[in-house]
């Protein structure tokens, strides 16, 4: 048995011994791996040396030795030992204390040499803490980064809400639809103007909401909405586009509008529009009774007029005897001066009741080409003395819907116009026909116009750069705008200054 | 001599008819007003009516014409509207008008014109 222990023992990695108390304790047994661990050159060696000697720390011995009396045995205590070749290293060590027969103490225990653990372990302390620190860096950033977050939600939460305020206290209706025209939010008066509550509008198309009627109480298409053209893009700035109609309520009755739709843009794309519109009940009643007033300005405006026309007229007949050439002059200004005035009542009235929708436009289907050529007969004098040729390209043309005596106005309009800005060349007359309308264009070589002009040109009262009618009130272009749009129609004008203007038209082709 | 009866409210204007068609040999009786004129035309032979639509005293050139196109005794009287009007032409010779003037658009040399000229027809 003691053979087997003994091999157990010599063999065994960690080294075992046997060794003496006191300051002059020497070691009774050592295995191999002692010697080992203690870097002897031999087991003799080893068993020379003196206990103390292999202790760093003299205090550690005592200590060691002081524990293991009082408690019989030490556990794994680490020590600071020293091999004989002087390399220092720390050893864990076990040991139980042993009296024999004789009742002489000692110590038989066992060592490991754990200073690679021991680095180890002062490593992974030394991982742990950095680790710690790096946590809680990151801790510290994630809770930096969750306020910050926070504090966005709850500024954008404010936005919103602000937002909202804001949209809700707008007095006007404002709707807004995606791209494809669904709405997608809306205000409050919007809600109460038409009738129909935010929850019932939101995700329906808008024409399922705005059901427009003009004046005339025919319903307006979706097609020829404004939205519609926002959404397709044929507005590539965000322009309004203010007309007047009215709108029709959930419950059937309809209020007067105005309306500003534009579309909503990131970039170069249309992702939706927004409709803003407000009832203009009062100003419609503001509106017509200015319009009252002037019908009947309009006719007091003539009496007296009618009235110089006729005194003036019968001098120049020679009702009142010869006429000189020189007061025939004279009264020749005043005849015209007077005739101008009623051309400009003319205007007004025309412009008036053309607003009002009391002229009805009554499209009928007729060959466009005889009524051009009406219109150039009748000015080509004028152009003749002006030494200007009038051109007109005729081609056949399908039947258009027109009111012909609003377009003759239009014609005779457009081509007075050229006619009065230009000085020298030709006036062009001619047609294209683009899929459901005819074009008509007539080109001057005149003065052109400066597109801040171009813009505002068919605008009530515009006198641009030169009077633009002749009532000299810049009313002509508005009325030939309210004419052809009141077919259906749209005008519209390029020019170049110092090149010349051209001015088209659209008609409808009759079906 | 053809007597005119010219209803017209407006004193400038009355003048300005009355004379010019004085001077051209016609017998010219002047009333202001819509019911001064039907008066006029039960006591006197017209041969035709120059006639104003916006009249005062509640009864209009319409009302007049309407009257008179209802009465046989009346009837037969041509009658011109002058006016200043410019949408009622249809209207007015619906009723039985012989002929629409609009006050701006005509001198009074061709308001004769067509007075002779109707009464040329009437012979």
């Amino acid at each position: 048995m003691s053979l087997k222990y003994q091999d157990l023992v010599e063999n065994l990695s960690v080294g075992v011994y046997r060794n003496t108390p006191g300051p002059n304790g020497h070691f009774l047994e050592a295995n191999s791996a002692m010697v080992a661990i203690f870097e002897a050159k031999s087991k003799k060696e080893f068993m020379g040396c003196s206990v103390s000697d292999l202790y760093q720390n003299p205090k550690e011995r005592k200590d060691f030795v002081d524990e293991i009396t009082k408690k019989g045995e030490v556990r794994s205590r680490e020590i600071n030992l020293v091999t004989l070749r002087g390399r220092k290293f720390i050893a864990a060590i076990s040991a139980v204390m042993r009296k024999d027969v004789n009742g002489d103490v000692y110590f038989d225990g066992i060592v490991e040499d754990i200073t690679e653990r021991k680095k180890m372990e002062s490593e992974l302390i030394e991982y742990r803490d950095k680790l710690e620190i790096q946590v809680e860096e990151r801790t510290q950033q994630f809770e930096k980064t969750k306020r910050a977050l926070l504090n966005v939600m709850s500024d954008l939460r404010e936005v919103g809400a602000r937002n909202e305020a804001i949209l809700t206290s707008i007095a006007d209706g404002v709707i807004v639809v995606n791209s494809s025209g669904i709405i997608i939010l809306m205000n409050h008066s919007a809600e109460k103007l038409l009738g129909w509550t935010i929850h019932e509008s939101l995700g329906k198309k808008w024409y399922q909401i705005l059901k427009r009627e003009d004046e005339g109480g025919n319903p307006v298409l979706p097609e020829n909405g404004a939205i519609k053209r926002a959404l397709t893009g044929s507005v590539t700035t965000p322009s309004l586009i203010i007309s007047s109609y009215y709108y029709v309520r959930k419950d059937g009755t309809k209020f007067p509008v105005v309306r500003a739709v534009s579309p909503i843009m990131i970039g170069e794309k249309t992702i939706g529009a927004v409709n803003v519109f407000r009832d203009v009940t009062q100003e419609k009643e503001l509106d017509k009774m200015k319009d009252d007033f002037m019908d009947i300005a309009a006719h007091d405006l003539r009496t007296p007029a009618a009235a110089i026309r006729g005194f003036v007229s019968r001098v120049l007949d020679g009702d009142a005897g010869p006429v000189s050439d020189k007061a025939k002059e004279l009264l020749n200004g005043a005849y015209e001066g007077n005739m101008r005035l009623i051309d400009l009542v003319d205007d007004f009235l025309t412009v008036s009741r053309l607003e009002r929708g009391k002229i009805k436009i009554t499209p009928r289907s007729c060959d466009l080409t005889e009524l051009i050529e009406t219109s150039i007969n009748e000015l080509s004098d004028v152009a003749d003395s002006k030494n200007l040729k009038l051109e007109y390209e005729k081609v056949k043309l399908p039947a258009t819907l027109v009111d012909e005596e609003r377009i003759i106005q239009v014609v005779n309009n457009l081509i007075g116009n050229a006619i009065k800005f230009t000085d020298k060349g030709r006036i062009t007359i001619s047609h294209a026909v683009d899929k459901n309308w005819v074009i008509t264009s007539i080109a001057d070589t005149g003065i052109g116009m400066s597109p801040e002009s171009q813009k505002q040109l068919f605008q009530k009262y515009y006198k641009g750069d030169e009077s633009a009618s002749r009532s000299g009130l810049g009313l002509g272009l508005y009325i030939s705008k309210l004419c052809v749009e009141g077919l259906g129609g749209e005008i519209w004008v390029k020019s170049k200054v110092g090149k010349g203007s051209t001015f088209s038209f659209s008609l409808p082709i009759a079906k | 001599m053809a007597t005119i009866l010219l209803i017209e409210d407006d004193n400038l204007l009355q003048e300005l008819y009355k004379g010019k068609l004085r001077d051209e040999g016609l017998n010219v009786v002047v009333a202001g007003d819509g019911k001064g004129g039907l008066d006029l035309i039960r006591s006197q032979k017209f041969d035709l009516i120059l006639l104003d639509i916006m009249l005062p005293g509640g009864i209009n050139g319409f009302d007049v014409l309407e009257t008179l196109k209802k009465d046989p005794a009346f009837s037969q009287i041509p009658v011109i509207v002058l006016t200043n009007l410019d949408s009622e032409e249809k209207v007015a010779r619906e009723i039985g008008a012989a002929d629409y003037l609009k006050k701006t658009e005509v001198t009074p040399a061709e308001i004769v014109k067509r007075i002779k000229g109707i009464l040329k027809k009437k012979k």
